[in-house]
C-alpha cells in the first residue's frame, strides 16, 4: 500500500545564508577522489583472480589428460593380459590381425 | 540577447557553460564554477520534496558526487546543464523514497494551490485548498513531480520537459491530464 505523504503548507523557505554554509566544493571533490578504491579494483584482487583462473585451467587440462590415459589403459588392458598368459600344449588362441584375418596358432593357418 | 528567465540562458551563456563542462571533464577541480552556480538551486529543488534541511543537504551532496562521478559520460546537447542535474536529483530522491531512507513530503503554498484551483474550478463543485493538496498527494510520483514543478516551483513547460526528458507539448498534455485527474478525485470525494 502507498505510504501517505505528509503535506506541509507554506513552509518557511531555506535561507541563502544557510545554503552557503553547507556549500563546500572541496569536500564533495575529496569525497569522490580520496575515497578508498573498492576491493575489486585493487591490483592484488586482480592478481589473485588471474592466478586462480590459471590454476583452474591447469587442473581442468590435467584432469582431462588423466581421464584420456585411463581410457587408453582400459582399452589395451584385457588384450595385453591375454597375450601375457603362456599357452599350454594343445591350447589354441586366435590373434586378430585386422577385422578380416584370424591366425589360429594351433592350426597355423590364417582364416 | 536578453534572458527570458533564469532557466532560459542566452546562447553566450550556454556556450560558456559548454566550455566549463569540457574543462571539468578533463580536470575535475574545474567543476567548481558549475558547482557554485547550481548548488543553491539543487538544494531548493530537493528541499521542496523532503521534510528536513539536513536531508536536503545530504541528498544534494550525493547529487553532486554522482554528477562528478558520471561527468565524463555527459554529452552536451544544447540544453542547460541544470536539466541534467535536476534529473540526477530526481533519481536520487526516488531512490531514497523507495529505500525508505527519506519520507516523501508534499510542500504546497497557498499561491500554487490558488493557481490549481483556478485551473480546475467548476461551478458545480466546491474546491478548497485542503482538498486539492490531499488529491495531489495521492498522485503517482511522476505526476506529482509535474504538478510540483509547474505550480509550486513555477517552472516553464520547456524546463519541465527538459528535466523529465519529454517534449514541451508532452509536458503540457500530461499536466492537464493530471489536473483532470485531480478534479475527478475531488468530485468523487464530494
Amino acid at each position: 500500500m502507498k505510504k501517505p505523504i505528509k503535506i506541509n503548507t507554506d513552509r518557511d523557505p531555506i535561507s541563502s545564508d544557510e545554503i552557503k554554509e553547507h556549500q563546500n566544493f572541496k569536500h564533495t571533490w575529496q569525497k569522490q577522489y580520496l575515497k578508498p578504491k573498492p576491493f575489486y579494483r585493487k591490483p592484488k584482487f586482480f592478481g589473485a583472480v588471474i592466478l586462480l583462473l590459471c590454476m583452474v585451467v591447469v587442473l581442468i587440462i590435467d584432469y582431462n589428460e588423466n581421464k584420456e590415459s585411463e581410457l587408453n589403459i582400459k582399452k589395451v588392458g584385457p588384450q595385453k593380459k591375454a597375450l601375457e598368459q603362456p599357452l599350454d600344449k594343445g591350447d589354441s588362441a586366435n590373434i586378430i590381425f585386422d577385422s578380416t584375418q584370424i591366425l589360429n596358432i594351433k592350426e597355423g593357418e590364417v582364416k | 540577447m536578453e534572458k527570458e528567465s533564469e532557466y532560459h540562458q542566452s546562447k553566450q551563456d550556454i556556450l560558456l557553460e559548454e566550455n566549463q563542462i569540457k574543462a571539468a571533464q578533463q580536470n575535475s577541480l574545474l567543476f567548481e564554477p558549475l558547482y557554485n552556480k547550481y548548488y543553491e538551486k539543487i538544494v531548493r529543488f530537493i528541499y521542496q520534496r523532503v521534510n528536513t534541511k539536513e536531508e536536503a543537504f545530504d541528498i544534494t551532496s550525493q547529487v553532486f558526487y554522482k554528477c562528478m562521478l558520471h561527468l565524463k559520460k555527459y554529452e552536451f546537447r544544447g540544453l542547460p546543464f541544470s536539466a541534467w542535474l535536476y534529473r540526477i536529483a530526481l533519481n536520487e530522491l526516488n531512490m531514497m523514497y523507495r529505500s525508505n531512507k527519506v519520507d516523501k513530503v508534499l510542500n504546497v503554498d497557498t499561491a500554487g494551490l490558488h493557481y490549481i484551483a483556478a485551473d480546475i474550478e467548476e461551478e458545480d463543485i466546491e474546491i478548497n485548498h485542503t482538498a486539492i493538496a490531499n488529491a495531489i498527494a495521492l498522485l503517482p510520483e511522476e505526476e506529482l513531480h509535474l504538478i510540483e514543478m509547474r505550480f509550486f516551483e513555477k517552472r516553464s513547460f520547456k524546463e519541465i520537459g527538459d528535466i523529465l526528458n519529454i517534449t514541451e507539448n508532452n509536458a503540457k498534455v500530461r499536466l492537464y491530464r493530471c489536473l483532470d485527474k485531480v478534479k475527478m478525485m475531488i468530485k468523487v470525494k464530494n
